[in-house]
């Protein structure tokens, strides 16, 4: 079967004035569906380019890049748009919530651009934030919420249109321990019902909770392992 | 489905508006102002044309006057008598309905203990087949009272009401001055005035009251008229028969065309209209030059908005939103902007123009084509300017967007 997630020989070169720099160097990764991958590295590592490209946000300069079979760097920037509305949840450091604007119609947004009919997009927002307990929270703005708060409401944004994928880019960078902790068992247990995880940090106590840890130093793959006893969650 | 973006987008764009309030207050008022001097000045030229247009149908717009034009060379030959009346209804039968001296009589009349001031206007039978004239009571001059050269008088209402207390009056007689001689005149009609309030406002405080009497029965045949009433057939043109009738009574009295004038509204309207023409042609440019300024504010309102929402706009592209999402989002909002300056000035320009109709108690016309039209230009401009800061934000990278602090 057609692995989620097929990468291969990518490489990602940024020109910065006549500077060349090598983000990614010849990386290959097949991730499958019901995978918690965390990707790990120091910052220039790479980790953050490969997390861009996986996202569908960037393209990569050679290479192939596969999301459920579709090969992504032949798409227009309007296709990129859609198949990230409808295959990716992205969950990110800096929260990333529309200000003004609140809780309620921040996790409707991806639905409105999915062409969801209102009553249902609200139904829907509904049943997600009950999900991460923030039910009674609906109607206040982003910026009244506390950092756990707000990546709650990030993460039921990212599961609007339920996507195979879901993007976290190191998303307790701006939580305490307390707050961190809450998150990633939220992680845990949306990838426990089947939800695809890829995790990008750089925190050895974060990167824990992932079945599968991927190291980059310098742009390349250094390290690809499983957890022990862990094979695949569908297998 | 597609509506489902629109309604989000309007509901987004009020709230951006609302959410800066004083800025988007600020943006608005190039357009404000611009489109209030716009429908403000429109329906003040509107407003202008209705009135004198009223002022027109009043006099008659068929109707001229022919005057001795030459006040400094005159003979008393030139003057109308009798007989060129005569000469002048026979020649152009067909082409006048209606020729008449213009003149008028004062005279006070006392009745009982009462003491009016009446003014009788000499008319020929067959003046109220040309103006409209309300009888109450009795009847019109007609043809053989001017035969017969009849010491008769049609009164109007408020005139018989001041000397009889009445206005049923046919059948009594008045006393009234001629000529330096006292006439007694049988009342054979009351009839009620109808003049448009525009002109009774114009005119003003009047302190004579209206009469007719026939244009024969004052004065014996050796009197000169100095201007005569005209009311030319439908068919022919104004212009064409007043050159025809210069010539004739210039031919007629050995004088030059030039030593008379033919008055008509009709080359006071093209005046007027010329007037009106020119001015809205003068604000038309410059309120194109205050919509382009305002334009112009809302472009570079929408560019600072634009890059204040760089991040939102990337989060918006990550989460799905297509390059015409974001493009329909922020020229909804540039159109919204300017849509609102646009009902504001409307509203404005024309409480403006009623608050000064209402001072100078004149019609006001407000055209509502006017309105719709200034509201979609409005409309028109905030797409016009708004489209570049839109593209700007459709087009930007969803990475660098979200890097953007």
């Amino acid at each position: 079967m057609e692995k989620m997630i097929s990468i291969k020989n990518l490489s990602k070169v940024y020109k910065t004035g006549s500077v060349e720099v090598h983000a990614l160097k010849d990386v290959s990764i097949e991730i499958d569906y019901g995978e918690f991958v965390a990707i790990m590295g120091h910052s220039g590592s790479g980790k953050s380019t490969l997390m861009n490209i996986i996202g569908c946000l960037d393209r990569p300069t050679s290479g192939k890049y596969f999301l459920e079979g579709i090969e992504i760097d032949k798409q227009s920037a309007d296709e990129l748009s859609l198949i990230r509305n409808k295959k990716i949840g992205f969950v990110f450091q800096a929260f990333n919530l529309i200000p003004r604007t609140n809780v309620l119609k921040n996790v409707e947004l991806p639905m409105i651009y999915a062409k969801v009919k209102s009553k249902e997009r609200r139904e829907r927002a509904m049943e997600l934030l009950e999900k991460v307990g923030l039910i009674d929270r609906i109607n206040h703005l982003p910026n009244e919420l506390s950092g756990g708060q707000k990546q709650r409401v990030a993460i039921a944004r990212a599961l609007a249109n339920n996507p195979p994928i879901i993007l976290a880019d190191e998303p307790t960078g701006n939580l305490d321990t307390k707050s961190a902790e809450e998150i990633m068992n939220i992680f845990r247990e949306l990838n426990r019902e089947g939800s695809s995880i890829i995790l990008v940090t750089h925190e050895p106590e974060i990167a824990k909770y992932a079945d599968r840890i991927i190291m980059f130093k310098d742009g390349c793959i250094i390290e690809d392992r499983r957890k022990e006893g862990v094979e695949n969650n569908l297998a | 489905m597609l509506k489902i973006i629109w309604l989000e987008n309007i509901k987004i764009a009020f709230q951006s508006i609302l959410a800066n309030k004083m800025r988007s207050l600020l943006t608005m008022l190039g357009v404000i102002i611009g489109i209030s001097s716009v429908i403000s000045i429109v329906s003040i030229g509107d407003s202008m044309k209705g009135v004198m247009d009223d002022i027109y149908k009043d006099f008659g717009e068929n109707r001229a006057v022919l005057y001795v034009g030459n006040i400094e060379d005159f003979r008393s030959t030139d003057f109308f008598y009798h007989e060129d009346i005569d000469l002048l209804k026979e020649r152009f039968k067909e082409k006048l309905l209606y020729i008449c001296p213009s003149e008028s009589i004062r005279s006070d009349v006392v009745q009982s203990r009462s003491n009016v001031k009446l003014r009788m206007e000499l008319i020929d039978g067959g003046y109220d087949k040309v103006q409209k004239v309300k009888m109450l009571y009795g009847r019109m001059i007609n043809s053989s009272d001017i035969d017969r050269k009849s010491k008769v008088i049609v009164l109007e209402q408020n005139a018989a009401l001041k000397l009889f207390g009445k206005d049923n009056v046919v059948g009594q007689t008045i006393r009234v001055k001629i000529d330096n001689n006292m006439e007694d005149l049988l009342i054979v009609g009351v009839y009620k005035k109808e003049q448009s309030p525009v002109l009774t406002l114009l005119q003003g405080q009047n302190m004579y009251e209206d009469s007719y009497i026939p244009y024969s029965m004052p004065y014996s045949n050796n009197y000169g008229f100095y201007a005569l009433d005209i009311f030319v057939a439908g068919k022919y043109s104004m212009g064409l028969v007043g050159d025809e009738i210069k010539n004739y009574i210039a031919k007629m009295k050995n004088r030059t065309p030039e030593n008379y004038t033919y008055y008509t509204v009709e080359e006071e309207q093209t005046q007027v209209n010329s007037i009106v023409t020119g001015m809205s042609v003068a604000v038309a440019a410059i309120a194109a030059i205050s919509l382009l300024v305002g334009g112009i504010g809302i472009m570079n309102i929408m560019l600072v908005s634009v890059t204040e929402r760089t991040r939102e706009i990337g989060i918006k592209k990550a989460l799905g939103a297509r390059t015409r999402d974001v493009l329909f989002q922020f020229l909804i909002e540039s159109a919204t902007l300017s849509a609102l300056g646009g009902i504001v000035g409307t509203v404005t320009g024309i409480g403006l123009v009623m608050l000064g109709g209402y001072f100078i108690s004149i019609p006001i016309v407000v055209n509502p084509a006017s309105i719709i039209l200034a509201v979609a230009f409005a409309m028109i401009i905030g797409i016009f300017f708004g489209y570049y800061p839109a593209k700007k934000a459709a087009n930007s990278d969803p990475i660098d967007a979200l890097r953007y602090e």
